[in-house]
């Protein structure tokens, strides 16, 4: 028992080791290009977390995460403009996104699954207008541009291969607190809540103050992951932060896994590659794309990260016939 | 006050479309435990098969109803057969995602398929506003209504007085009981699919003459039968026609008095207040769960 344990844990720290070191070579392989795919990789990674802490351990849906994705990178791109230094505007603009979250979600929340599912799409959609038409605010369609290059105190991080490093690094940081979060009370109450909400509700836990906080980190992170988009290319755009944007982001947390913490990054990096590997497909790329998604909910319920979990229990079931 | 009427018009004849695409979405979600995300795309089908059957074969209107009507159908049975069919026991957030998945691809295919140009659809009456009792209305609005109605009045009296629409309806209230009498209810289910489909399919012929058809009308309008539904509560037949009729009136008054720009925002604001008052939908008496 403890030596099959230790050898899981063992294999985890492997694992992780494993694609820290992929992650760090990584952008010494490739064309400059790509290291801005992965860079945006390593972006949604830190937005989807933040989905799969609020949809996986509630068991609710958000459809609206591009929409805070998109507060975030505005109300970061206009304070950087503004002079402030990159780190204060990073925690700003989350902070900023937080505060929209919890004014969404302070309705919003009162309703359950779909419904929530469809608010939340509203929300986005409305914001997406919004962020066209707030010309004064937001330099309207045209988007707003001349965003300066993040910088912590004498370091710049202006070329590729840097801003990648920082991008990575933030979103280790954000995986390894989010993991934390949810072995503290605060997770394991989350997934009591998700499990069954009245008999949680029943052990003194308040269902809705916690789906109310699970829905304002979920923003944080959407924020601080749109405040790193818009120090990327500098100049962000009202397409980016679409209804379709919204409905990527959540593919990728059911495709990641949403029961474990590392979901949103798996999600985000097989989407990235499935985007890099298809980009000569042009449009069909779409198609394939959401074959893809109903191939792997049929066959993957639980996510890719249930994929070893599966092969476990495939070569027992070998395994068992072999000894018949 | 002849404009207030001319707006009401205007605003029930689009009612009429989304109140079509919002059953649909009843249906399926009372039926089949289906939030359908590509629901919105069958509006976009029946547009496009429409316009293929009408105006490019240049059959004759009533045959390309039919054929697009069919032609849904069939589509409907197929697509429920591949890739909703193999998820119904699994959670219901799967079977939402498979059909982000569906949504994309139909929305691609459509997309390839016209090559992103919008097509215009030959009204059905004309278009020019006839003047009855002072007040001017366009003839092809009555066309919509009417038919619109039409369909509406039709499924209702198929759900009540056919045996299969009996059969929909007990698979809706409780399939585990309807299986025991005897009612396939896999086959119900996708005849379900089928029929809001069909019905989709017919909302986007009605629409198809009132704006042009584009690839991505689906979604908007998807969206919208969608928000219809819950302002009646999911589920709720009557519910979903006044949704619909009631988000139409709105949409047009916000438009011609708030701000034409703003308009789906102030709408969708609305379905956040409505949800947040009712979360269960404005015909729906919010209860107690019970352990």
């Amino acid at each position: 028992m403890i030596d099959e344990r230790s050898s899981r844990l063992n294999w985890k720290l492997y694992t992780i080791m494993g694609v820290c070191l992929i992650l760090a070579v990584l952008p010494w392989t490739i064309n400059p290009f790509r290291i801005r795919v992965f860079t945006l990789g390593g972006i949604y990674a830190i937005a989807t977390t933040g989905l799969t802490l609020f949809m996986g351990f509630t068991g609710q849906i958000s459809i609206g995460q591009a929409a805070f994705f998109g507060i975030g990178a505005y109300a970061s791109a206009i304070l950087s403009k503004a002079g402030l230094p990159f780190v204060l505007s990073l925690f700003a603009s989350g902070l900023i996104t937080a505060l929209c979250g919890v004014v969404i979600g302070f309705p919003c929340l009162r309703a359950r699954i779909f419904y929530l599912a469809m608010a939340t799409l509203a929300f986005g959609l409305s914001m997406t207008i919004i962020f066209k038409n707030w010309t004064s605010l937001t330099g309207g369609v045209s988007g707003t541009g001349g965003i300066p290059a993040a910088a912590i105190g004498p370091f710049l991080f202006d070329g590729f291969i840097s801003y990648y490093y920082l991008v990575w690094v933030i979103t280790g940081i954000v995986l390894f607190l989010s993991h934390r979060l949810t072995r503290s009370y605060f997770g394991l109450a989350l997934r009591a809540i998700g499990d069954n909400e009245i008999a949680a509700e029943s052990l003194g836990v308040k269902a809705y103050m916690f789906r109310l906080i699970s829905f304002l980190i979920c923003s944080f992170l959407a924020g601080i992951a749109g405040s790193l988009y818009a120090h990327l290319d500098r100049v962000i755009a009202p397409e980016n932060f679409t209804a379709e944007e919204s409905i990527i982001f959540l593919s990728m947390a059911v495709i990641g896994g949403l029961k474990s913490i590392y979901g949103g990054l798996v999600g985000a990096i097989v989407f990235t590659l499935i985007g890099e590997q298809l980009r000569a497909l042009e449009r069909a790329q779409v198609i394939v794309v959401g074959g893809l998604l109903i191939f792997l909910v049929i066959f993957l319920p639980k996510g890719i990260v249930s994929f070893p979990e599966k092969l476990e229990k495939m070569r027992r079931r070998l395994r068992g016939k072999a000894s018949l | 006050m002849e404009t207030i009427i001319q707006q009401i018009f205007f605003g029930i004849t689009v009612g009429a479309t989304y109140s079509l695409v919002a059953l649909g979405f009843s249906m399926q979600f009372r039926a089949m435990n289906l939030l359908n995300f590509a629901h919105g795309e069958s509006f976009t089908m029946g547009a496009f098969i429409g316009l293929l059957c009408h105006v490019f074969l240049g059959l004759p209107l009533l045959l390309s109803w039919v054929v697009t009507m069919a032609a849904c159908g069939i589509i409907g049975i197929i697509i429920e057969f591949v890739a909703i069919r193999p998820l119904y026991k699994a959670p219901p957030l799967n079977l939402f995602i498979c059909s982000i998945g569906l949504a994309m691809i139909l929305r691609q295919v459509w997309n390839i398929l016209s090559g992103a140009v919008a097509y215009k659809f030959p009204p059905t009456l004309s278009e020019t506003p006839v003047s009855i009792v002072g007040i001017s209305i366009v003839p092809e609005q009555i066309w919509v209504i009417g038919m619109a109605v039409l369909l509406m009045f039709g499924f209702e009296q198929f759900l009540k007085k056919t045996r299969t629409g009996k059969a929909m309806r007990a698979v809706a209230q409780d399939p585990y009981t309807a299986s025991l009498m005897g009612i396939s209810v896999l086959r119900m289910k996708s005849l379900v699919y089928a029929v809001s489909t069909m019905l989709g399919g017919a909302a986007g012929i009605l629409f198809a003459p009132l704006a042009y058809v584009t690839f991505d009308m689906g979604l908007w309008n998807g969206i919208k039968g969608f928000i219809c539904a819950i302002f009646g509560g999911i589920g709720s037949i009557p519910g979903a026609i006044l949704g619909g009729f009631v988000l139409g009136l709105i949409e047009q008054f916000n438009s011609s008095y708030i701000s034409s720009l703003y308009k789906d925002v102030i709408s969708f604001s609305i379905l956040i207040i409505v949800i947040a008052l009712r979360p269960k939908g404005l015909l729906i008496r919010p209860g107690r769960e019970k352990v």
